[in-house]
């Protein structure tokens, strides 16, 4: 089997990319809103604190506390040495189990066991290198949600500078609720691959989400079959 | 009640949740964060109201185990404004308490700790061998760098707890990366007792490398193997270092 080589029929593929495209609109959505009130916030400020990112949390409460969308957790990362009084930091906020958003407390300071350094994970990094948008995952996200997430990700940049990411988690537990119906709908077996041809999800017991999906050549897969400029797209597998 | 027999997995099936009261849990829960060094000296502790919400006990039980660590010199209370209960590191260091916690252990029991942690990481390996991405073996190879370059032995414990971690989430699993967090709380704190001089160092960062090739080779097998090996030579660096620790 050489998926890359099976076109499968645009009718079983254009409801998932459908699927797929709503929770990106929604995730960037929120991505997006939250770097212009962070680009809005740090401009003409020379020597941004912390309590400057005050606009990042009255953002996220309505939609954390939505639960019919399918983002979980939100937020800003700073890019080190921004802010004058952290030099890591994540403004990143996440619903509990009562629906609320709960500020996230991570290790931002270098020694301590639990710090993770952000500046290398592909979440971050993919923003600031191309200045494009991107979707991370999925991934085991033991950073924030230690669970297995898609991250959705944009630039912040202020008069030049690149100052960090807004970002957007959705489960892919969450993400594969939203995009069963169309793949169950489907008369052949199909995949969601992201750019390393990792299985997001699919109609299939012998291809899980996670695994890698051999013979994907993600460049060379026609339009149809992605879901816009994103590192997403829908292959064949019989 | 009746309990249908089923065999004898039965009896673990209705044998109480866990051992150990809920206060014990939490004084463990605490004692092991102490210990990795994930509340730092000085650090403050959620108010009792707080904890209880966290570990989902009452107040009664928060107070039992911090009246507890007290006793053990592990937190300091202190009233009025400003006040609350803050984390004492013991003067000689958190591998005290290391060695407080391995005194508890037989040698057969740290081998079986050991054989689970083993087979924890070969699992997570192989897994990551069938799926990581070439950005996740970029990771797994900036991460043994960094372990190779680390000078200080908490630097060089770091970069090891980060290796472990990449791997299980190399694997794409979040099953596996929690029981991997888990094990270094529980078996982690134990084996750096007797790692971190330049000898055992050095042996780290081989078997390391040869995770990481084994991964990037896409071999399961090797990967497996290389990561059973590693925590194997781990534990039995462990037994001799306890077997050579004169005790009454």
């Amino acid at each position: 089997m050489n998926p890359s080589n099976t076109r499968p029929a645009v009718a079983d593929t254009a409801p998932v990319i459908a699927a797929v495209a709503t929770i990106a609109e929604q995730a960037f959505g929120v991505a997006t809103a939250i770097a212009a009130a962070v680009e809005q916030a740090l401009a003409g400020r020379p020597a941004p604190r912390r309590s400057d990112l005050a606009a990042v949390e009255p953002l996220l409460v309505p939609v954390l506390g939505d639960a019919a969308q399918p983002v979980q957790g939100a937020g800003f990362v700073a890019a080190p040495g921004v802010l004058q009084d952290a030099e890591w930091w994540l403004e990143w906020f996440a619903r509990d189990a009562d629906g609320r958003a709960q500020r996230l407390v991570t290790h931002s300071e270098p020694q301590a066991i639990g710090f993770y350094d952000y500046q290398h994970l592909p979440w971050y990094v993919v923003p600031r290198e191309t200045g494009q948008r991107h979707v991370t995952g999925p991934y085991v996200d033991y950073l924030c949600t230690e669970e297995y997430t898609l991250t959705f990700t944009v630039p912040v940049v202020v008069d030049g500078r690149f100052c960090g990411v807004g970002g957007a988690d959705v489960a892919v537990k969450n993400a594969e609720r939203a995009l069963l119906p169309s793949l169950r709908a489907s008369e052949h077996r199909i995949a969601v691959v992201n750019g390393f041809g990792r299985i997001l999800a699919s109609n299939s017991g012998r291809h899980l989400c996670g695994d890698l999906l051999d013979g994907v050549a993600f460049d060379a897969l026609p339009s149809e079959q992605r879901v816009g400029d994103l590192p997403l797209a829908v292959v064949a597998l019989d | 009640m009746t309990v249908p027999f089923y065999g004898r997995a039965s009896a673990a099936v209705f044998s109480p949740l866990e051992s150990m009261s809920r206060s014990e849990l939490v004084v463990r829960r605490l004692t092991d964060a102490i210990a990795l060094g994930l509340l730092p000296d000085a650090e403050q502790l959620p108010g009792e109201l707080d904890l209880a919400g966290i570990f989902g006990v009452s107040t009664v039980t928060v107070r039992e185990a911090l009246s507890v660590l007290r006793s053990e010199g592990l937190i300091e209370t202190r009233r009025g404004r400003g006040g609350g209960s803050f984390v004492r590191t013991p003067e000689d260091g958190i591998s005290h308490l290391a060695r407080r916690r391995l005194d508890g252990f037989g040698l057969g029991e740290l081998r079986d700790l050991g054989d689970v942690y083993a087979a924890i990481c070969g699992a997570s390996a192989a897994l990551a061998a069938r799926r990581s991405s070439p950005e996740d073996v970029d990771r797994l190879e900036r991460v043994a760098d960094a372990l190779e370059h680390a000078e200080k032995p908490d630097a060089r414990r770091r970069a090891d707890a980060q290796f472990h971690i990449e791997v299980a989430a190399a694997a794409q699993s979040p099953r596996l990366y929690h029981e991997e967090v888990n094990l270094q709380a529980e078996f982690g704190t134990l084996l750096w007792l007797a790692f971190g001089d330049d000898d055992s160092h050095a042996q780290m960062v081989r078997s390391c490398r040869a995770v990481v090739a084994a991964i990037a080779e896409r071999d399961p097998h090797a990967a497996r193997a290389a990561a059973e090996q590693r925590v194997a030579d781990s534990t039995a660096r462990l037994v001799d270092y306890q077997l050579s620790e004169a005790r009454p």
